[in-house]
């Protein structure tokens, strides 16, 4: 894109003033500095205490960021945990189970016959007693 | 990847850095946003403040074994930089009828009177009246001469152009309030 020559003059004097600032002693700058402020080093806290504000300011910034993050991957994964599964998806869901617990014992003989609603209250007494599907802790 | 390469700044290495400036350092920052911010919209405190932030997002790849100073002051001229560029491109396209539509309806603000006006007016405008001070800004900061040019075009010796270059720092540096606004 071709610069205005608005631009190419805001760009020629912005890289003038930094060389020039950036050239200076010390001593100039405190000159300078003197002239304006009756006291030096009070302004310079002030003008440090400004950049460490800023800096904290844009920490605060970045951890409301990441809690919004988390946040919304929370209710992804709730979404994930809600996830409605087929009739033959929550059957190969105890067969896992049942694998995976061998003190299964009951739904081993009683799994091929229980009908969806048993299939249900089962796996719900499960996940009451901290038995889940291994492999779904695994893929999160 | 190395400590050399690394792109963004930690919180913690900025804060690190900011307790370590001596007083000139952070003189020279003011003195620096002060310069900068004219012609732009932010106020010199705000160009600092921005300053500060894009160098914690990583916009600005800026190797970590660079002194601090030096940094901060690029990643301001950036910061001044985008500012203009954004607003002109906004005074280029604010020909729709919209735009055309509202006119008079607010009185224009500083910032507005500041758009239509080039920086290199902005600038020279402080020297009304000093013919000497305006060559010279026209030729140190837009033209790009070097000193000899300088010293050809208004006559002074290199002793009287290093004064007269000290006035214009000091004017452009100027603390008032809204003094980047003139």
């Amino acid at each position: 894109m071709t610069k205005t020559k608005d631009q190419l003059d805001a760009e020629n004097y912005a890289d003038k003033v930094v060389a020039e600032m950036s050239a200076l002693s010390d001593e100039e700058i405190m000159n300078t500095a003197a002239e304006e402020h009756r006291d030096t080093k009070t302004e310079a806290s002030r003008i440090r205490q400004a950049l460490l504000d800023a800096a904290v300011a844009h920490g605060k910034e970045r951890l409301k960021a990441a809690q919004a993050r988390l946040a919304d991957e929370d209710a992804q994964k709730g979404n994930n945990e809600n996830v409605v599964l087929s009739f033959e998806a929550k059957r190969a869901k105890l067969a896992r189970m049942i694998a995976q617990n061998p003190q299964l014992t009951l739904a081993a003989r009683q799994g091929e016959a229980m009908d969806e609603a048993e299939i249900d209250g089962y796996l719900a007494d499960l996940a009451e007693l901290g038995i889940t599907d291994s492999t779904e802790r695994d893929d999160t | 990847m190395t400590q050399a390469v690394r792109a963004v700044w930690s919180e913690g290495e900025v804060q690190l850095a900011i307790s370590e400036l001596s007083e000139a350092d952070l003189h020279r920052l003011q003195q620096t946003a002060r310069a900068l911010a004219r012609g732009s919209r932010l106020a010199p405190r705000e160009l600092l403040n921005e300053a500060v932030w894009k160098l914690l997002e990583g916009v600005r790849k800026v190797p970590r074994s660079e002194k601090f100073v030096p940094v901060l002051m690029g990643a301001m001229r950036s910061v001044a930089w985008n500012n203009r560029k954004l607003h002109d491109n906004a005074r280029v396209d604010s020909g729709d009828d919209e735009a055309l539509n509202n006119i008079g309806d607010a009185a224009p603000t500083p910032e507005d009177i500041l758009a239509k006006k080039n920086l290199r007016q902005s600038v020279l405008d402080l020297f009304k009246g000093d013919e000497i001070a305006q060559a010279i800004c026209e030729g140190w900061f837009f033209e790009q001469m070097t000193e000899k040019e300088l010293c050809d075009l208004t006559g002074l010796d290199l002793k009287q152009l290093g004064t007269k270059k000290q006035e214009i720092r000091r004017a452009l540096i100027r603390s008032d309030v809204g003094a980047h606004l003139k």
